[in-house]
């Protein structure tokens, strides 16, 4: 595949704090006791074969992710991964605890966050009655891209998603792989410095999921820090610089992939983990 | 202001790159002029209305030549003079929808017609007439008799009474039919074209995923529902138009006074007192579908949800047909589309007062404006964007 760089040269985006050249690692995201707690409707309750009325979500999580780097995001079902991505995307808002990304809060300031980050969710879906061009047009004018800077990105990221020959086709008509890829390039109209990627292979092919992996490690290279929520544990051992597991809405082991794979793999490491914390119960 | 621009442009071409939603803004009013021109009439005719060549056939007994002359002299009329011992026959057949009218007349009838008018009101005597409401050609044919006969009946009763004439002007019946029936068409019609785009721009999006989209932007969630509500207002407003110029073009004929009724007796004033009050209308309209539709898991719920919503708007436009607009407090335009019947209606009826226009107006914008605020909080509630 040809490797291609997707810059569109610096565009200066208004709050971006600016980074001295030699600056060491910094933390782009510094999440502190991020806590979300929801109402179980009595349907709910049923279901979940639990007498509570609330079912806490996240519980005091904290994390961080430095620039440059890969954070993946590992959990079962229901740790609460996608309510903690919800959270620092500004979706829903935390009940205690924030996050600070590139210096902005996400309960303080949102609007700011959201200038900063790229968001790409299965439940997050572009209009599939327009065309990946038009879709790219109309993101990049609510983000205030300047239209030749905008052209620019279109086209490299268009062309190294091979998008380029569907430009003009209704995302309706693209096949998964390629409604996925525009998804992507979508999320990154702006060419964010921190990117939060919810499960971004699911569902692809395993030749589309490659070329989607291998972005996220270009994207590593030109220095922009990506969180990666998955249930892939190869992927997170391939790419990911470091990696946290969430049980039931805590942070249950933190450190770099290198690390929690010393001794037996990620697999394993994680079942451990999870035994352990549910009180060496059986999975 | 360009992020809202940004949002309208993309709303206008979501529904104008449609073909189907397109036809679907406009189709209702083409429909409307179509089948209520082409179609009402003869539907109109075979409800209220005969053949015009019918003759009726009007059975008496003992009928005085000197009535008999008149209904003689019509060309749709056939008189046929039964003895007693017939009544009961020909009453069935009446009563059977055979036959169009039987008028019994007592045998001493001239007598006591001349007794009556001598000045003995107890003389009077009484003809029973016998015809089959549910037979349009009976009730037709009973008009025609008692027109007949009504001339003898001031007589008999000496009452004086001079022959009716309609005294109504074209402009009089263009006011009273407009100011009952138009309020309400307006608000129905600016209705059906919000409930043909807002649900699936609200809801529809919601229930896709493409809505959050927008969502973590940096765009304002004010800035997003402003551009949904103008934007859906001008999409409803063309629909509502055209449903409306339908119904108007289609109206004279509907109502069956062609010729009377014409557009062109209210003055330039009237229509732009009318543009403002449906401006401010459509704007409170699709602002409240919108915050319904948000509040909505998807377009079907949305729909459902917006059924009695629209039984209670076409019940405001109704209000007017019994109730004289333009009287009363200013205190009743205070409430939000209700004022613009009422506004309507007085405009329509030429009774129109600018202040009470002025002030629906400005109510209709600012209970507009309150819904695009409650709207934009929605966008921001996780309950109810993320609720699924």
């Amino acid at each position: 595949m040809e490797e291609q760089t997707f810059s569109a040269g610096p565009v200066s985006e208004p709050n971006a704090p600016e980074i001295p050249a030699e600056a060491p690692p910094e933390n782009v995201l510094v999440a502190t006791g991020l806590k979300k707690t929801f109402r179980l409707s009595s349907k709910q309750r049923k279901i979940e074969k639990t007498p509570l009325k609330e079912k806490i979500a996240v519980n005091g999580l904290s994390f961080s992710a430095r620039k440059g780097e890969i954070y993946g995001l590992l959990g079962p079902n229901g740790a609460g991964k996608t309510t903690t991505l919800r959270m620092l995307a500004t979706l829903i808002r935390p009940d205690e605890g924030d996050a600070l990304i590139n210096g902005f809060s996400i309960v303080h300031q949102p609007d700011k966050v959201r200038s900063q980050i790229g968001f790409l969710t299965s439940e997050l879906k572009p209009d599939e009655f327009f065309t990946p061009s038009y879709t790219f047009d109309f993101f990049s004018e609510l983000q205030n891209i300047p239209t030749q800077v905008r052209d620019e990105r279109k086209a490299m990221l268009f062309s190294r998603f091979g998008i380029d020959k569907f430009a003009e086709t209704k995302i309706s008509d693209l096949s998964t792989g390629m409604k996925q890829k525009t998804s992507i390039a979508i999320s990154l109209v702006h060419d964010p410095e921190f990117v939060i990627f919810d499960e971004p292979t699911n569902g692809l092919d395993v030749l589309t999921a490659k070329s989607v992996t291998d972005f996220l490690v270009e994207l590593k290279n030109r220095g922009k820090t990506i969180l990666l929520s998955t249930h892939i544990f190869s992927l997170v051992e391939k790419i990911c610089d470091r990696a946290g597991i969430i049980i039931d809405g805590k942070m249950a082991a933190e450190d770099t992939v290198a690390a929690l794979t010393k001794e037996k793999n990620l697999e394993e490491v994680f079942f451990d983990i999870y035994a352990a914390a549910k009180g060496g119960k059986e999975i | 202001m360009k992020n809202i621009w940004t949002v309208m442009k993309k709303e206008f071409a979501r529904f104008f790159r449609d073909r189907r939603l397109v036809l679907a803004l406009i189709l209702p009013g083409v429909l409307i002029y179509v089948i209520y021109s082409f179609l009402g009439s003869g539907i109109i005719a075979g409800i209220g209305g005969t053949d015009e060549n019918y003759v009726y056939q009007i059975y008496t007994v003992d009928m005085p030549d000197v009535f008999k002359a008149p209904l003689e002299a019509l060309e749709n009329v056939e008189l046929h003079e039964i003895s007693v011992d017939e009544i009961d026959e020909v009453k069935d057949r009446v009563a059977d929808q055979e036959e169009d009218l039987l008028a019994v007349f007592p045998a001493d009838f001239e007598e006591k017609y001349a007794a009556a008018v001598a000045g003995d009101p107890t003389a009077a005597p009484t003809v029973d007439i016998y015809y089959n409401t549910v037979r349009t050609e009976g009730t037709q044919a009973y008009a025609l008799f008692s027109a007949a006969l009504s001339p003898f009946q001031q007589d008999v009763t000496d009452y004086f009474r001079p022959a009716v004439q309609d005294l109504a002007t074209d402009r009089d019946v263009t006011g009273m039919m407009f100011s009952m029936i138009a309020p309400m068409l307006v608000l129905m019609f600016l209705f059906s074209g919000c409930m043909a785009v807002a649900p699936e721009s609200i809801a529809g999006e919601k229930e896709r995923g493409t809505l959050a989209t927008m969502l973590v932007t940096p765009v304002k969630r004010s800035h997003i529902a402003a551009g949904k509500i103008i934007s859906l207002s001008v999409l409803s407003l063309i629909s509502g138009v055209c449903s409306f110029l339908g119904i108007i073009f289609s109206l004279p004929k509907l109502m069956g006074v062609a010729g009377s009724l014409s557009a062109s007796v209210y003055t330039a004033g009237d229509y732009l007192m009318l543009l403002g009050i449906v401006l401010s209308s459509v704007l409170v309209i699709v602002a409240l579908v919108s915050v319904v539709s948000a509040f909505a898991k998807s377009v079907k719920e949305a729909t459902s949800m917006i059924g009695p919503l629209m039984i209670l708007v076409m019940l405001l436009g109704v209000s007017t047909m019994f109730s004289s607009g333009a009287t009363g407090s200013y205190l009743w335009y205070l409430i939000p589309l209700y004022n613009s019947a009422r506004a309507m209606s007085s405009i329509f009826s030429f009774l129109a007062s600018p202040v009470a226009v002025l002030i629906t107006i400005i109510v209709n914008l600012v209970a507009a404006a309150l819904l695009a605020f409650l709207l934009a909080k929605m966008f921001d509630s996780e309950k109810i964007m993320f609720n699924k």
